[in-house]
């Protein structure tokens, strides 16, 4: 799963070659939801903060 | 003249992250260091900066691709610092070597705020998008063979992180901590 935003991009620059750039954009923005995505599954670790 | 140093510029722009790429590999493979699931997002914002720059010599500059480098890098620069925040405080550990005196998250939240600033720069000169270097019939006058190069590199890299995250975590979320490459065995480092 955590290779997901580096296939989507893999995928967007194999549209490019291709000259489709809005299915690369597409791609693009898939791989941008999918590192959010992920970083919020990866981000709910409390942060060690004390005052 | 302007788009097609501008094209040049994107075309060094992309190598640079190539190389940011390139070393967080070498370290991994030659020092064993896993990456995180937050370093790898890392690594994946920095793709998706690329990516802008990589639109930019594959369809000619437009201040769209520009806005793909500013909000992948703004991603990336979230984690980075996000990462960051988690050992501010001292004694609360660190995750791998640092580099030059600062580890792989904090050069990467530099990092990610130099392309951001880089890109706002590259924005200021109108005749970037200039169409007085196309072709007769509106051609674009191409990436160049530096700019090729770039994205052919770019393009390896990404599938090569494809490979490595794959090993690494499988087809699951990856450990906090990771120890060993979840399709590879034995352990290739002991916790």
């Amino acid at each position: 799963m955590m290779a997901l935003p580096f296939v989507l991009a893999a995928l967007g620059l194999g549209a490019l070659f291709l000259h489709q750039r809005g299915v690369a954009l597409g791609a693009w923005v898939l791989a941008l939801a999918a590192v959010l995505w992920l970083f919020h599954l990866h981000v709910t670790d409390p942060l060690p903060l004390a005052f | 003249m302007l788009r097609t140093l501008s094209l040049r510029l994107n075309a060094l722009g992309l190598l640079a992250i190539v190389g940011v790429l390139a070393f967080a590999f070498v370290d991994q493979v030659i020092h064993g260091d896993l990456p995180c699931p937050l370093c790898l997002l890392q690594r994946a914002g920095f793709v998706l900066a690329g990516f802008g720059l990589a639109l930019n010599l594959a369809c000619g500059p437009r201040a769209s691709h520009y806005g793909v480098v500013i909000l992948g890098a703004a991603a990336g620069g979230a984690v980075a610092l996000r990462q960051v925040l988690l050992h501010i405080v001292p004694g609360t550990g660190t995750y791998g070597e640092p580099f030059l005196g600062l580890h792989f998250y904090s050069w990467a939240a530099l990092l990610f705020g130099l392309i951001i600033v880089g890109t706002a720069v590259l924005l200021l000169f109108d005749g970037g998008f200039s169409r007085s270097d196309d072709r007769p019939g509106g051609q674009s006058p191409g990436p160049g063979r530096l700019g090729l190069l770039a994205l052919v590199l770019f393009t390896l890299m990404v599938l090569a992180n494809i490979l490595s995250t794959a090993l690494e975590c499988g087809i699951g979320l990856c450990p906090d901590n990771p120890t060993n490459y979840e399709w590879l065995a034995p352990s290739t480092r002991t916790p």
